[in-house]
């Protein structure tokens, strides 16, 4: 009986610790030491170094400042791969609403940091095939690297 | 004393397998994008979805193609076409609870032809995209937008 209620604690202790993990997986995110404006531009050459190409940033503070609000720097990077974009909007139409993919950049301090949708983790939301999925699996795997270079690369401060 | 015990361990244990089972139902009910069939062609719906938007108080930012930035002007697919729109008051009211809410914006639905000529909308699915931030908050506020993309959807399709 003891046995039986160590095993349920144990069972319960496991549940209650996969529910937050599951949550937070959905989310890629990193932090970079370095100014917005720095790591702004860092940013699109780790992408490019890592085959992406940037189509446009969106300049949501920007916009919000126009309009009065006042806010920290704050963009959107908008990044994919055309031979990507182009196939999987043919075989997959749902992942249209995805493409191009969107980092969010934003000052946190004195600290830039970026967050990216992981896509591995949306495979059950995009009810993806077997072939999707490993899709999915290989851009969470490219946005780790493109994150983790963002914590590791170190630019210069010029004079 | 014990089977006070037993009854909370039975009871924690009821609460944590509700909360696993809700998540997994949620990943399995849930879209996270939306596909509709318009009945109309690619110019007619594109210029209603704009008017639309435009009615429902949104601020229009110019047109993108999907591929826009990623090939060069010549050889983008102008059948694909995203309508991009936001409310600055929301957009704000967003960064203060989730700064991190930059992943899903701007709102945004997309028209494409295919190659056989029919014509569709996609669109992210409000709900299920709030739920990727785990913040009730967030939820909270932004529950009502879903009912502006399908009041939109709808009378760009009907």
């Amino acid at each position: 009986m003891k046995r039986l209620t160590i095993g349920l604690w144990g069972v319960l202790l496991a549940m209650l610790l996969a529910v937050p993990a599951q949550a937070n997986d959905k989310l890629l995110t990193a932090r970079s030491p370095q100014a917005f404006d720095l790591a702004l531009e860092q940013v699109q050459t780790v992408l490019k170094k890592h085959n992406f190409t940037v189509a446009h940033i969106q300049k949501c503070d920007g916009g919000l400042k126009d309009m009065g609000y006042t806010t920290d720097s704050y963009k959107i990077v908008f990044f994919g791969r055309l031979e990507e974009v182009r196939e999987l909007s043919k075989t997959h139409p749902a992942l249209v609403p995805l493409f191009p993919f969107k980092l969010a950049v934003y000052a946190d301090g004195k600290d830039t940091r970026f967050s990216v949708l992981n896509p591995a983790e949306l495979a059950p939301l995009l009810g993806a095939d077997k072939a999707l999925a490993e899709q999915l699996v290989a851009w969470e795997r490219d946005f780790r690297a493109v994150l983790s270079d963002m914590e590791t690369v170190q630019v210069a401060l010029a004079d | 004393m014990k089977r006070l015990k037993n009854l909370m361990l039975l009871g924690l244990l009821w609460l944590a397998t509700t909360m696993t089972a809700s998540g997994a139902e949620q990943g399995n009910n849930l879209k996270l994008t939306l596909v509709y069939d318009s009945p109309y062609g690619f110019e007619e719906t594109l210029e209603s979805l704009r008017n639309s938007i435009h009615a429902h108080n949104f601020r229009v930012f110019p047109d993108r193609y999907l591929e826009e930035g990623l090939v060069d002007e010549f050889s983008v697919n102008t059948r694909q076409v995203s309508v991009r729109f936001c409310n600055f008051s929301d957009l704000h009211q967003a960064l203060q609870i989730e700064p991190q809410v930059g992943v899903v914006l701007p709102c945004s639905i997309t028209v494409i032809e295919n190659e056989a000529g029919k014509v569709q909308l996609l669109a992210g699915n409000v709900q299920a995209m709030l739920t990727l931030f785990d913040n009730p908050e967030l939820t909270a506020a932004f529950q009502d937008l879903e009912q502006k993309y399908q009041a939109i959807i709808d009378e760009v399709t009907l």
